[in-house]
């Protein structure tokens, strides 16, 4: 499916860049490059640009943009607990924790919490 | 002894990687602004002095690759490849590192010594991202420094890494592309080197990267190599086995393979701590990019900037104005020979002043604006205007020269510059004049307060209105015709919110307002002296006898009054007839015809020839036209008396100058502006536009209006 396709809060993998050209490579040499994960923060219905969060930065493009790129609707994890955990350092490389299993690049971008503010642990 | 050596460094980066603090806290007051050669790009430049060495810095335009695709990239690559500086320092942002390594490694295939600044370090330690940079280093064999720009830290580290980099002559790793490709692009850099002069113009590695690329600028280069078919054949065969082999375009998989390698090597430098809670620019970004609230708290902060940008900018216009009466003062009592004080002040004081008076209320705009763009909030701006704006063929970075634009043009159409597809730049510089400028509020007050005491207020916001409509329509209809043509793909960046350094603010307003008054101030003088010419020459014949005979009409009709007050009056008719029988007078005559169906006469005609100077001094043209000695503000309150009584005018008449004046031609100086953004063909384009425009709309106006029965 087409990125243009997806609402916010929908997570994606990127499959390919439709077009080659200007625009394409353009879209190549800002991130969406096959495998890159991302998510839509932003989408107003059927009207104005998306927020796009491509990794560890947030872009803002036109739908029209957003045609031009292939991706993969990722399962949308579940519901977020508040967490004690978060405040442990948490060591991202390759061969650790079993979550982290969209790992393909050894990166993982920061995952926003959607909804309302964690409970507070002290 | 002197014993300075000296090096050219040249700064790149990604736009909003905090690379413009890194050159200020470089390079401090020691830096000016201009243009690279033949193209509309701002080239910074400054120098400093560091333990014995004169080190020169070139701000490279910020880019996020070095594509043939924009020019900014274009200019960018061309300085490098053909200056040759010595050394290039690259700064990028920590928070970020991915897609900032993406042009590094492009700034390493051109083939110099490279230095990386890892800037904005406190705030990727905010972020909780670890980055350990020796090992970074160590895998890309570039030299990088941890820095924060906003405070000047690590800028001597930066400094002192430059300099051993550049005395070890030390060249950072080649990126590789991975076995196969490299195999093609070895290929292609041997039949590169079979032509030497080529080879040792152009890094061989960098021009086989950028034809396997696609590069359209490498394919034209390649043109004049000895080898050039055979190049075309090896080209060919890569393109054909990357296909085959990835299943997609070799431009794109060059991208892919680039970020591969990037992703390699951050893999062990990088370590992410997972952050707790929402971040504060996503927050912020609830309200602001909010379907409902979004727009409207973008229009209450435009109008907070307009309110602003009036009430504080009373003090120093006023201050101002009163410097300037002042001057006008010391020359009339200064021993100068009547025609040189008769150039100084109605000429040069009165011209030039009347217009850098309201310079302060530039800078306040430009100063909320600056703080606008340090902050981040442009590009949610921008995000919320687009799909407006797109309806009209423009782009949602059109918005900020448009608002620019009810200040003064001339920032404004300055301002396209960060536009770069040159069909929407140049429709929004054409729909910039429509918009009613800070020169044109004058006159409506005047206007509209005389002919329509009740509803001034209202008649004025009637004209913004109309000036903001004529400029939407106006853009449509172009897009359609005459700028028909693609889009710019509409995708940017979207930076955290960021707090604004007033060091980093200050220069920005500094340098806008700088190159505004170099460049208006000097246009403006000079069509000043112009203006003063046509107005006062040639000496009107028997101009003796008229003033011996308004002396005694007026000695005659008001008895009561004063000497001084009569000679005051007389004065006034002096001046009504000298006016008329100059240069401006004849050309008032002449076009008499041509206006006089909207129902102007010559006197309005007149009138209006100083409104291409600046549009307030039309005003005081008015005012020695109709009779009234002009004040310090360019007006006086007999002046409306005048108007009122005058057989002329009417309110019909008043609305259609009104109408005129919005769309005729902006002023000199934003005609200049123009002229230097946009070319000659559409300065003339403009000029034509715009008057038979006006023509045509206060014809009707004026047709509308004796409809009416005003």
């Amino acid at each position: 499916m087409l990125l243009a396709e997806l609402g916010p809060g929908e997570k994606f993998k990127v499959m390919r860049v439709v077009f080659g050209g200007e625009i394409g490579k353009r879209l190549a040499d800002l991130g969406f490059i096959s495998g890159t994960e991302g998510e839509v923060v932003r989408a107003a219905l059927f009207r104005g640009p998306m927020q796009i969060r491509l990794g560890d930065y947030d872009l803002i493009m036109r739908r029209h943009e957003a045609r031009l790129v292939e991706v993969e609707l990722l399962p949308q994890t579940a519901a977020k607990k508040p967490t004690p955990e978060a405040r442990t350092h948490i060591d991202l490389r390759p061969h650790f924790r079993h979550g982290l299993s969209h790992m393909a690049h050894g990166i993982r971008s920061r995952r926003p919490v959607s909804g309302k503010k964690p409970h507070s642990c002290h | 002894m002197q014993d300075t050596r000296a090096l050219t460094i040249a700064l790149a980066g990604n736009p909003n990687a905090g690379k413009t603090s890194i050159f200020n806290a470089l390079t401090g007051a020691h830096h000016k602004v201009g243009n690279y050669p033949g193209v509309t790009v701002e080239k910074r430049e400054g120098s400093l002095e560091f333990q014995g060495w004169n080190i020169h810095i070139v701000d490279l335009p910020g880019t996020y690759s070095l594509t043939a695709y924009s020019l900014d990239e274009v200019v960018a690559r061309d300085f490098v490849l053909n200056e040759k500086p010595d050394i290039i320092v690259d700064v990028l942002d920590s928070t970020n590192l991915e897609r900032n390594l993406y042009l590094l490694l492009q700034l390493i295939e051109l083939g110099l010594p490279v230095v990386a600044a890892l800037n904005m370090a406190d705030e990727a330690a905010e972020k909780g991202i670890v980055i350990d940079h020796t090992i970074l280093s160590k895998t890309l064999g570039v030299p990088m420094v941890p820095t924060v720009g906003s405070r000047g830290e690590g800028a001597r580290e930066l400094l002192e890494t430059v300099i051993s980099t550049f005395e070890a002559h030390t060249l950072p790793r080649m990126p590789s592309y991975g076995a196969d490709i490299e195999a093609h692009i070895a290929a292609l850099v041997e039949l590169l080197k079979e032509d030497k002069d080529f080879a040792a113009a152009y890094s061989p590695r960098w021009m086989a990267i950028k034809l396997i690329e696609k590069d359209p600028d490498a394919r034209k280069r390649i043109e004049h190599h000895a080898r050039a078919a055979k190049i075309h054949a090896a080209l060919e065969a890569a393109w054909h086995w990357i296909t085959l082999h990835y299943g997609k375009d070799a431009e794109i998989i060059l991208s892919e393979q680039r970020y591969g390698y990037i992703h390699g090597a951050v893999s062990e430098a990088i370590h992410r701590k997972r952050l707790r809670g929402i971040s504060l620019t996503e927050r912020i970004d609830r309200f602001v990019m909010h379907p409902i609230v979004g727009l409207p708290l973008f229009f209450f902060i435009i109008w907070a900037i307009f309110k602003l940008t009036f009430v504080v900018g009373e003090y120093p216009v006023a201050w101002l104005e009163q410097l300037f009466g002042y001057l006008e003062a010391v020359v009339q009592h200064s021993t100068l020979p009547a025609m040189i004080q008769d150039l100084l002040i109605n000429g040069i004081i009165h011209g030039v002043g009347g217009v850098l008076s309201f310079v302060p209320l530039i800078v306040i705009l430009f100063f909320c604006i600056s703080v606008l763009e340090d902050t981040g909030y442009i590009a949610r701006a921008a995000f919320l205007t687009d799909h407006f704006l797109h309806t009209i063929g423009l782009h949602g970075q059109s918005f900020m020269p448009l608002m620019l634009g009810f200040g003064c043009s001339v920032p404004a159409i300055m301002a396209t510059r960060t536009l770069k597809s040159p069909k929407e730049r140049i429709a929004t510089i054409l729909a910039i004049p429509f918009i009613s400028c800070g020169g044109k509020l004058p006159i409506y007050v005047l206007l509209a307060g005389t002919f329509f005491p009740k509803n001034a207020s209202t008649v004025v916001m009637l004209m913004y209105a109309g000036g903001l409509v004529l400029s939407i329509l106006s853009t449509f209809f172009l897009r359609r015709t005459v700028l028909r043509g693609e889009s710019m793909p509409f995708v940017m960046e979207l930076p955290p919110y960021r707090m604004p350094t007033l060091k980093g603010v200050l220069w920005h307003v500094w340098e806008k307002t700088w190159s505004y008054v170099r460049k208006a101030g000097t246009i403006i003088l000079a069509v000043s002296v112009l203006m003063w010419i046509i107005t006062s020459y040639p000496k009107a014949k028997g101009i003796e006898e008229f003033a011996s005979g308004a002396q005694a009409s007026v000695a005659e009709a008001l008895p009561e009054l004063s000497d001084a007050a009569i000679a005051a009056r007389v004065e006034v008719l002096v001046r009504q007839y000298q006016l008329e029988h100059s240069i401006a007078g004849q050309i008032g005559k002449i076009i008499e015809p041509v206006i006089a169906p909207i129902g102007f006469n010559w006197k309005i005609g007149i009138a209006l020839i100083p409104g291409f100077t600046a549009k307030e001094l039309v005003v005081s043209t008015l005012g020695v036209l109709y009779g009234a000695p002009a004040d310090e503000s360019g007006e006086s309150p007999s002046l409306r008396q005048s108007l009122r009584e005058a057989p002329d005018w009417s309110p019909r008449i008043a609305l259609a100058l009104m109408a005129f004046i919005l769309v005729m031609p902006p002023c000199f100086a934003s005609l200049a502006t123009i002229r230097a953004e946009a070319g000659n063909k559409w300065l003339a384009f403009q000029v034509a536009y715009s008057l038979v425009l006006a023509w045509l709309i206060s014809f009707l106006v004026s047709m509308l209006g004796r409809a009416a029965g005003m």
